[in-house]
């Protein structure tokens, strides 16, 4: 009894001493725009208690006492502290500056050492890094990340990323929470993502979160502005490639604002100016491409936020081809269009809401559709003097889309300072169209009409998970997140669930030097079939149904990061990676090769990667920049390809290094550049011949094994010039950017060319000067 | 009924998307080093129920090598059913090539191949690795009749190596149910000269075989008509897709010498089918896909399907069902 009385008192005495403590919580927000900050760190300078801000900028700070002084700081920017006397919970929006509306800020905060116990395998990119790196006719995201230790980019000049020896449908592409299928406009070569909309770009490659998942090999998470609740404010891009705008600013009131941007290519303008002048042939192929952005966020109360957004991007291609011709017996005219495109739309509504002043939720209720199609109409028509008119015509069209619907919650709880509990679930519910053709034909002479459609018929399968990820500091050194996801696909014939369990351990052995290590187990229920290396629209997402196993990937992390003196990070990681169940089109098969369906045509495997990887970054004073090298191994197997034999993934690159650099020459120039160099990727090449059974097809040229050599080592400079100049509303800039400056000859794939006994190198881009003109307003 | 056609416009698409593509790409010329990994045995050979038992016998070469290495001394073994029947000896006239030379052909005079037998072949010549492969013919699946109607075009395009008529023919069999059977039809004529060309939209086509010397042919499995009867419409002449069905004077195509004076042709035409293996059809299918992407930067090789152990190349049979017409034309 004695002891049970002492516990009680003990129990009492405990949250009476508990709740002379405070929690402060709420958002920081960027002082001029009204923006809220993702990963700012709030301190209250007393206590000595820390937080992080989420992803939606909202932090929450425990164990605070009445008097208290609370800062927060971003990427080297500290705000004024704020002096408080609490005598309850207390809700607090943080002002600061951020780093987009100051670029010739010179950043020289102590603060930066944050980045050392930074976890393992995520890398938030700096959205400066953007514009201040030479750039492809303009600044593109997943350029950029490609320069990242780990991430190697697909065909030269391509946006793809394969990262640490994962196919291109490894990766899951999140725009504000919700995934976008294809990310490529132009064959890959530029992405969707206008520059100028996002707000920030977080990359993981390892140790992922177990509120990460659906993707194998990364997450590429990229947020996108809330616009600005001060005043109207814009930017307008007008470039080599494109041209783009983007207008933020408040609706009505400062609790409302808007962000719409639009961005639109002209190369089919090109295109028919060189038809005006007779340069091109009049059947030369039309092509565009347009992003178009749209954001309203509306805050009911310091609790509650609302997100709409809306996102549509669209590549067409078409060609067309007319005859008129004099016959015999009359006027003949010939028409036949083709077009061609692909397109994404997402929409999403997302709450947030902060449950007293501990728990913060946000909902997201989202739809998602990637369509592809093709179509060729084709109308003639004879004036007969003698039959009189006739007409003959038919149309073909050919179309797959996928289709999501998607619920997910996720709750953010701060058990204390050095505890916090990320706990949630979701699901999507897909329906895929994996071909359909419709064809439909007339002839009025033969007083024929016919109208056809072959469908591969609809599936619909739900993608369910839930998760649970614990991020606790067990001491001052040492933190651990761990984490469960389970996850699953659901569908009339098949019921798939797999646990993925995920660990990530940071030990900061000094202030300065912390060593990191982790595993992770991710599951994807998609498989993206690829006719080609290029991200092409014709590869095609399907399920793991039909006897598909979904992929799974296993990988362990370590590694360690150390500040040299407050200017200078190193970072070092090493990992191993193990993919089961990789999929690929069997030998000779492809999207178009015959009726069989994608599933007959297909082949299971495995792969494996293995590298380290090794950074050193500089981001204060005037020169900036950054050197990373990747010495990397990957490769795939299947019984049935390569007579069983495992071949180098097709990006394989044992050695991957780049380095570049920005100097600020004055407050208005500043130049940069970017080398890059990495072992030619392997390729499958015919080396020796046979003859054919057919034979007037001479010889068939075989390869003994795939990926069977390898193109030459792969370089390139870049350099940028740019100039600042600001103006009464904003700032100007023109930006002078050279791609390949030594015009490399990069090949990217290598023919055997039978006429002249000799091999043949195809290569792709030479030195491409451009120029963007930019306007903030 | 036209899904083979769909297939062939979304390949022009894709031709068209990746065409503004290459339009970029430029090439150049260099030596790369290819490790020789010793050379092979190929074996070539369709035997079928209507010839004698010939393959053609070959040593795989480097690229850089302009000549074919023929193969006239090798030991060739054939053995029927497990049990060995005969050798083939170096027989260099082809016989679907008009008798021509051909390097490397083989030939039994006393194997008529059957269907439902299996066949094997091991092939051993100095200093190669022994090559080996068999082949099941599948059993014949015949052509119940062949019906022809005949269509006259519009004259509305102005060539005068062209003609405005041509020929439908249906060509009905029922495929056998419950397995799983894959054919290949193909026209041939008497006398033999030049190709013969014909189009078929027919749904169930998965595969044109375009100018090779057994004639110009379709291949497909039953995946759509398991079971049923079918009838094969294909179309003949018309333009570039045939020469002898002529209804304009102004034709400027010289038939055969043999063949003086006014304007006259006599044909006869075999409509062939065969029942081919599963081997073959993969074959065929990935040797298309070969020709289609060879030169292609942005595709990757193709290696064509082969079914010998120790070498390259296809060894397979087929049971053939021919069915025939004569064609008369003209003055007498």
């Amino acid at each position: 009894m004695l002891k049970f009385i002492s516990l009680l008192l003990f129990i009492i005495a405990y949250q009476f001493s508990y709740s002379q403590n405070y929690t402060i919580s709420g958002y920081v927000e960027d002082v001029n725009t009204g923006e809220r900050i993702i990963g700012a760190y709030v301190v209250d300078n007393i206590s000595k208690q820390t937080a992080q801000t989420n992803n939606f900028g909202f932090y929450n700070l425990k164990n605070i006492k009445s008097k208290s002084a609370i800062q927060a700081t971003f990427e080297g920017l500290t705000s004024k502290p704020i002096y408080l006397t609490l005598v309850k919970d207390t809700l607090i929006n943080i002002k600061i500056q951020s780093v987009r509306e100051l670029n010739e800020v010179v950043i020289t905060s102590s603060l930066y050492n944050r980045d050392v116990n930074a976890p393992l395998g995520i890398t938030i990119i700096p959205i400066k890094q953007l514009t201040s790196m030479p750039a492809l006719g303009e600044p593109d995201l997943l350029k950029s990340i490609q320069n990242q230790p780990g991430i190697k980019g697909g065909v030269e000049g391509s946006a793809g990323i394969f990262v640490r020896g994962g196919g291109a449908g490894e990766n899951l592409f999140m725009l504000d929470d919700v995934p976008l299928y294809n990310v490529s406009h132009f064959f890959g070569f530029f992405s969707t993502f206008n520059s100028s909309t996002v707000k920030d770009l977080k990359l993981l490659k390892g140790c992922f979160p177990a509120q990460y998942g659906g993707r194998t090999s990364s997450v590429i998470d990229v947020r996108s502005q809330d616009g600005n609740n001060q005043s109207l404010k814009g930017e307008l891009s007008v470039g080599f490639v494109s041209t783009s705008i983007m207008l933020n600013g408040p609706l009505l009131s400062d609790k409302t604002t808007f962000m719409v941007s639009f961005r639109r290519s002209y190369f089919d303008t090109y295109s028919d100016v060189l038809k005006k002048f007779d340069l091109i042939g009049n059947n030369f192929p039309a092509y565009y491409f347009y992003d178009f952005n749209a954001r309203i966020t509306h805050t009911f109360s310091p609790k509650d936020r609302i997100f709409l957004s809306f996102y549509s991007g669209k590549d067409n291609i078409r060609g067309k081809n007319d005859a008129n011709i004099i016959g015999e017996t009359g006027l003949f005219n010939d028409n036949q269009n083709q077009t061609s495109g692909w397109s994404n739309f997402i929409g999403s509504l997302r709450w947030n809401h902060t449950f007293g002043n501990n728990i913060f939720a946000n909902t997201t209720l989202a739809v998602s559709r990637y369509d592809y199609f093709t179509q060729e109409k084709y109308h003639s028509t004879n004036q007969d003097s003698v039959k009189g008119t006739i007409e003959k015509g038919y149309s073909a069209n050919y179309n797959s889309s996928i289709y999501d619907i998607i619920v997910k919650t996720d709750f953010d709880y701060s058990v204390s300072n050095n505890h916090r509990l990320l706990f949630g679930g979701g699901n999507t519910f897909h329906t895929f169209n994996p071909g359909k053709n419709i064809y439909s034909m007339k002839d009025s002479e033969l007083n024929e009409k016919t109208d056809t459609s072959f469908t591969n018929g609809l599936l619909h399968a739900s993608e369910a998970y839930a998760y649970v990820e614990d991020e606790f500091k067990a001491t001052q050194k040492l933190t651990v997140n761990t984490g469960l996801r389970i996850s699953g696909l659901i569908s009339e014939s098949k019921m798939s669930i797999n646990p993925e369990p995920r660990i990530s351990v940071n030990y900061a052995m000094l202030p300065n030097l912390a060593f990191k290590t982790g595993y992770s187990r991710m599951v994807q229920y998609m498989h993206l079939l690829s006719s080609s290396g290029l991200t092409m629209p014709t590869d095609i997402w399907v399920p793991a149904l039909k006897g598909l196993e979904p992929l799974k990937s296993d990988q362990i992390n370590a590694g360690f990061s150390y500040n040299w003196n407050q200017k200078l990070l190193f970072s070092f990681e090493a990992y191993q990676k193990w993919l089961t169940n990789t999929t690929d089109y069997q030998n000779g098969a492809s999207l178009l090769t015959d009726f069989s369906p994608w599933y007959e045509k297909t082949t299971q495997g495995h792969g494996s990667s293995r590298g380290i990887e090794i950074s050193i970054e500089k981001q204060v004073g005037k020169l900036t920049g950054s050197i990373n090298y990747t010495l990397s191994k990957a490769d795939r197997k299947y019984a049935d390809l390569n007579n069983g034999q495992a071949f180098p993934f097709r990006y394989d690159r044992l050695h991957d290094f780049n380095i570049s650099a920005n100097y600020q020459l004055s407050k208005k120039w500043d130049v940069s550049a970017l080398w890059v160099y990495g072992t030619g990727y392997p390729v499958t090449v015919y080396v020796e011949q046979y003859l054919t059974l057919m034979r007037s097809s001479g010889q068939i040229f075989y390869y003994p094994s795939l990926n069977n050599c390898r193109l030459p080592d792969y370089h390139r400079l870049d350099l940028g010039f740019h100039y600042k100049k600001p103006t009464r509303r904003g700032e100007e800039i023109l930006s002078f950017d050279i791609y390949n400056a030594y015009n490399r000859l990069n090949p990217i794939n290598v023919y055997y060319d039978p006429g002249n006994l000799r091999f043949v190198y195809y290569y792709l881009l030479p030195v491409i000067p451009s120029v963007t003109y930019t306007l903030k307003f | 009924m036209y899904k083979k056609a769909l297939l062939l416009k979304q390949m022009k698409s894709l031709v068209l998307f990746t065409f503004s593509l290459v339009l970029f790409t430029a090439c150049k010329q260099d030596k790369i080093v290819i490790p020789n990994t010793g050379q092979k045995l190929s074996i070539n050979g369709l035997i079928t129920t209507d010839s004698f038992f010939d393959v053609r016998i070959g040593e795989t070469s480097l690229l850089s090598d302009s000549s074919y290495q023929s193969m006239t001394n090798a030991k060739v073994s054939i053995y029927q059913n497990n049990k060995y029947i005969d050798s083939l000896s170096s027989f260099p006239n082809d016989p679907h090539n008009g008798g021509t030379f051909v390097l490397g052909n083989y030939r039994s005079n006393n194997i008529f191949p059957v269907a439902g037998n299996e066949y094997k072949i091991v092939v051993n010549a100095e200093g190669l690795p022994v090559a080996s492969a068999s082949t099941k013919i599948p059993n014949e699946v015949k052509i119940h009749l062949v019906d022809t109607s005949r269509i006259v075009y519009p004259s509305i395009i102005p060539n005068e190596n062209m003609t405005n008529v041509s020929m439908i023919c249906n060509i009905e069999f029922t495929d056998p149910a419950n397995e799983t059977n894959y054919y290949m039809f193909m026209l041939d004529r008497y006398p033999k000269y030049g190709d013969i060309y014909f189009r078929s939209q027919d749904p169930i086509i998965e595969e044109t075989l375009t100018g090779d010397n057994y004639g110009v042919g379709i291949v497909f499995s039953d995946k759509m008509i398991n079971g049923k009867k079918h009838n094969l419409v294909i179309e003949l002449g018309c333009g570039y897709f045939g020469y002898p069905f002529v209804d304009d004077r102004k034709w400027i195509y010289h038939p055969p010498a043999t063949l003086e004076g006014p304007f006259y042709i006599k044909k006869t035409f075999y409509f062939k089918l065969y029942s081919i293996t599963e081997d073959f059809f993969r074959y065929i299918q990935t040797l298309t896909l070969y020709n289609k992407n060879y030169g292609n930067p942005l595709t990757d090789p193709v290696m064509v399907n082969s079914n010998v152990n120790g070498g390259y190349g296809i060894f397979t049979g087929a049971a053939v069902s021919t069915d025939s017409l004569v064609y008369d034309y003209g003055k007498k």
